[in-house]
């Protein structure tokens, strides 16, 4: 993962310079993750593949703004990426279909990320882990399906006062736990 | 009532998950945010991937064609517009700015950028159009600078390639600058405009031709 970290950076780097070989290679290598978050904000495919589209036509416009200081290439690709996908629900004039039910809490997750993962993808791994389960799901929830305080009101069968109080507070001992392990 | 620092933190971390609206945040509470999106843009590294369908890719590829080309579009004009301003110099200085840009094509190590500025033999202040070809999109933009042709003639644009025996029509000369992707040049490649009978030459070859231009590297 170091290495196909530093390989993506080496790849967003040479499409700022207008690379356009580098931008295929970027497309492979980072499309289908991508793709799949987009995906699950987007709960349409044909909505999701649009905004797949309009990513990649922003990664090659503002490859350039991406500093490495600030994180690693994936990192940048993902914030971008999960920004377009809300971005288009939100400008949606229908209203999403509602979420699907999720599984497993691990389900549709690459389980070899969590032997390979990076340091701060730990970290964070580690943070939630000490939340309780059902904070830690409404994070995740929020996350990776975009849900909103209302869906996980009707999911979790609380009332939308009781859910905004339990994510302040997870979100509050994730942020001391992030804070901490930075040391 | 004010927040707490700590409080602040948190409203910008639910604006990152989108849990609540980040219109009209303040520099400081955007950065926060954007810290927030990217401690937690972690997680999208464990998703599984999915494959986007076949074709995707090119349909980005060509967007990004299209905005490449939109803007050599408007360089072109840019330029236009200030080869219209020296048009009126003196024809002495306009050649002298012809030669500028083949002496600085020859300069610089950048050959994937022709122009032609195709001059009026009669009158070489007068500039007929400028060709300009990018080796690396593969897009040729034509700048006419002429006014309309005459009354019920044409002008009409020729393309001679290096080792070419014969020019080739590569039509009318149009009204705006617009680009050609059909269109391939190398430097000394001749291309001349002709004054024809409406609708063009009826013998394929240049009847008249009143104005002509070699292509050279180009810097910039």
């Amino acid at each position: 993962m170091e290495v196909e970290s530093s390989e993506l950076d080496r790849l967003l780097r040479a499409v700022a310079e207008g690379d356009r070989v580098a931008f295929a290679a970027l497309y492979r290598a980072a499309a289908p993750k991508l793709f799949a978050l987009v995906l699950r904000i987007c709960r349409d495919r044909a909505l999701a593949e649009r905004v797949l589209q309009d990513v990649f036509v922003a990664i090659w416009r503002e490859a350039e703004d991406y500093d490495p200081a600030e994180g690693r290439a994936a990192i940048w690709l993902a914030v971008l990426a999960r920004r377009r996908a809300m971005e288009a629900v939100g400008d949606r004039k229908t209203p999403r279909p509602p979420p699907a039910t999720p599984g497993a809490a691990g389900e549709g997750v690459d389980m070899q990320v969590l032997e390979e993962g990076n340091g701060d993808f730990m970290t964070l791994i580690d943070c939630l882990g000490r939340l309780e389960k059902r904070t830690r799901e409404m994070l995740l929830l929020a996350y990776y399906g975009g849900w909103s305080r209302a869906e996980l009101s009707a999911h979790f069968n609380s009332a939308e006062a009781t859910v905004r109080t339990a994510l302040r507070r997870g979100l509050a001992a994730l942020r001391r736990c992030l804070d901490e392990s930075r040391g | 009532m004010a927040e707490s620092g700590e409080e602040r933190d948190l409203i910008a971390a639910e604006r990152a998950l989108g849990l609540a609206a980040h219109t009209g945040e303040s520099g400081a509470e955007a950065a926060a945010r954007e810290r927030w999106e990217r401690r937690f843009a972690a997680l999208a590294e464990a998703l599984a991937p999915v494959a986007p369908p076949k074709g995707l890719f090119a349909a980005i590829a060509s967007r990004i064609d299209a905005e490449d080309a939109r803007a050599a579009l408007a360089r072109a004009e840019r330029r236009a517009r200030r080869w219209r301003g020296v048009s009126v110099v003196t024809g002495a200085l306009a050649a002298g700015l012809g030669l500028f840009i083949a002496h600085d094509g020859l300069q610089e190590p950048a050959p994937e950028r022709y122009v032609a500025i195709v001059y009026a033999d009669a009158d070489p202040s007068e500039h007929g159009m400028i060709v300009e070809f990018d080796a690396v999109t593969g897009v040729a933009t034509v700048i006419p600078l002429l006014a309309a042709a005459p009354e019920g003639r044409d002008f009409e644009m020729w393309h001679l390639p290096v080792g070419a025996e014969r020019p080739r029509s590569i039509g009318l000369l149009p009204e705006t600058p617009h680009l050609r992707r059909e269109l391939t040049a190398g430097p000394g490649d001749v291309f001349a405009i002709s004054l024809e009978q409406a609708g063009g030459s009826p013998s394929g070859q240049p009847t008249m031709a009143l104005y002509h231009g070699r292509a050279a590297a180009a810097s910039e």
